[in-house]
């Protein structure tokens, strides 16, 4: 998860100086070039373009911590069940990949992945920007959540991906933050950057869109319960060359505590004896976002243990010898049922 | 008024649509600019006795990005 909003930071870094945030400097420097002209009508001191270009970019991420929060919560309707999730973290992973194309210019049908805001939209915050008020630019700032370009569109999907309020806002708050640096020199200075550098930028913002799409799919896949993840794959190859005996197996249990914590389940091992009863008291100690959602994708099961609550889960083991994938609502973290 | 349909080249994403269409759209002559990013087109209504082709054609360059008609 470190990872993860470590690469929507630096797509944000990546993106911060693309066209379409130019367009918003631009819009910006509107705004401050009608503030200017009121202040030399007032006759006061210049103060230069910091203060409204910081209102702008606060305001800018509110907004969009807002809207992630928005998405977040409006993804967790789709997490009724394994099926519906499973196919939402696909979609998700099909739009960013589209996205990641349409940068990369590979072919025109993925223009169509880039939802176009309304006009009555657009010519509303244009109007806002000739606006002479002295909030002029917090309110221009908050406005560009409604003209989105398109790797903020792919955030804003991964936002509702997230199926959680508290996640959906943390990821457009990474984003947004990562976009602030480079918007904030490009505002301040009132400049766009040069044709060659906006190339690079768009390939870069690119990749880390596909690198955060490849997360995005690992989780999918562990979510329909098929064992071909990232990892999976790389230590049964590991374990090809090097004959390993695999993990060490504890003695079969029937019944265990399964604890939730931060980023980890404790003890994410667990084995059983082929046929048994088990159960399963799911402990949900400092489980937050997905983590509240409990999967074992090949027995369809699905449960919501809230942060501090615990829930009892039971079930038939299988009748063959294998291994069985619990996870969180994203296919993020996840542990083993070794049926022996 | 004429309607025109003019090809745009350039436009990286659909802000760019945007900025052309409010740059037209402020032009004396010119009434309405619905310009589509995946299309890569912008339908352009305008009175040709107040504004020519080549002026908007300009104004489209003007902004960083080639048009044709």
């Amino acid at each position: 998860m470190t990872i993860n909003f470590w690469t929507i930071f630096l797509t944000g870094l990546f993106t911060g100086g693309l066209t379409c945030l130019a367009v918003q400097g631009g819009l910006l420097a509107a705004t401050i070039a009608q503030q200017e002209e009121e202040k030399l009508k007032e006759k006061t001191k210049l103060t230069g373009n910091a203060l409204p270009v910081t209102a702008f970019l606060v305001a800018k991420l509110i907004a969009y911590t807002g809207l992630g929060f928005f998405l977040g919560w409006f993804g967790s309707f789709f997490q009724i069940s394994l099926a519906f999730q499973v196919l939402m973290q696909f979609a998700v992973v099909v739009f960013m990949i589209g996205t990641a194309l349409n940068l990369l210019n590979i072919h025109p049908i993925f223009r169509y992945f880039v939802i176009q805001p309304p006009k009555f939209l657009t010519r509303l915050i244009r109007r806002q920007s000739k606006n002479k008020n002295l909030f002029a630019p917090i309110l221009l700032g908050a406005f560009t959540v409604f003209i989105p370009c398109g790797t903020t569109q792919a955030m804003m999907v991964l936002a509702i991906g997230s199926g959680s309020p508290a996640l959906g806002a943390a990821i457009l708050f990474a984003f947004v933050i990562g976009t602030s640096p480079l918007f904030f020199t490009l505002g301040y200075f009132a400049m766009k950057l040069g044709d060659s550098l906006q190339q690079k930028f768009m390939k870069l913002a690119a990749y880390s869109l596909i690198l955060l799409a490849i997360f995005n799919l690992n989780g999918a896949i562990a979510l329909t319960g098929s064992s071909f993840t990232f990892e999976n794959i790389g230590s049964n190859f590991w374990c090809y060359l090097t004959s390993c005996k695999g993990n060490t197996l504890g003695a079969a249990v029937t019944e265990a505590v399964i604890e939730f914590n931060a980023g980890y389940y404790n003890p994410s091992l667990i084995t059983v004896k082929t046929n048994s009863e088990v159960k399963l008291n799911l402990v949900n100690k400092d489980g937050s976002s997905c983590m509240q959602s409990f999967v074992i994708p090949s027995l369809g099961i699905l449960r919501m243990v809230q942060y501090g609550t615990s829930d009892i889960v039971e079930f038939t083991a299988p009748k063959e010898v294998g291994r069985l994938t619990f996870m969180c609502g994203m296919g993020m973290y996840r542990g083993v049922i070794n049926v022996i | 008024m004429v309607k025109k349909v003019f090809k745009i080249q350039g436009m990286h994403c659909t802000a760019c649509a945007m900025d052309i269409d409010g740059e037209l759209e402020d032009t004396e002559g010119i009434k309405e600019s619905n310009t589509n990013y995946a299309k890569q087109l912008s339908e352009i209504i305008f009175d040709p006795g107040k504004v020519s082709e080549e002026k908007i054609r300009d104004i489209i360059k003007g902004l960083g990005y080639n048009a044709t008609y």
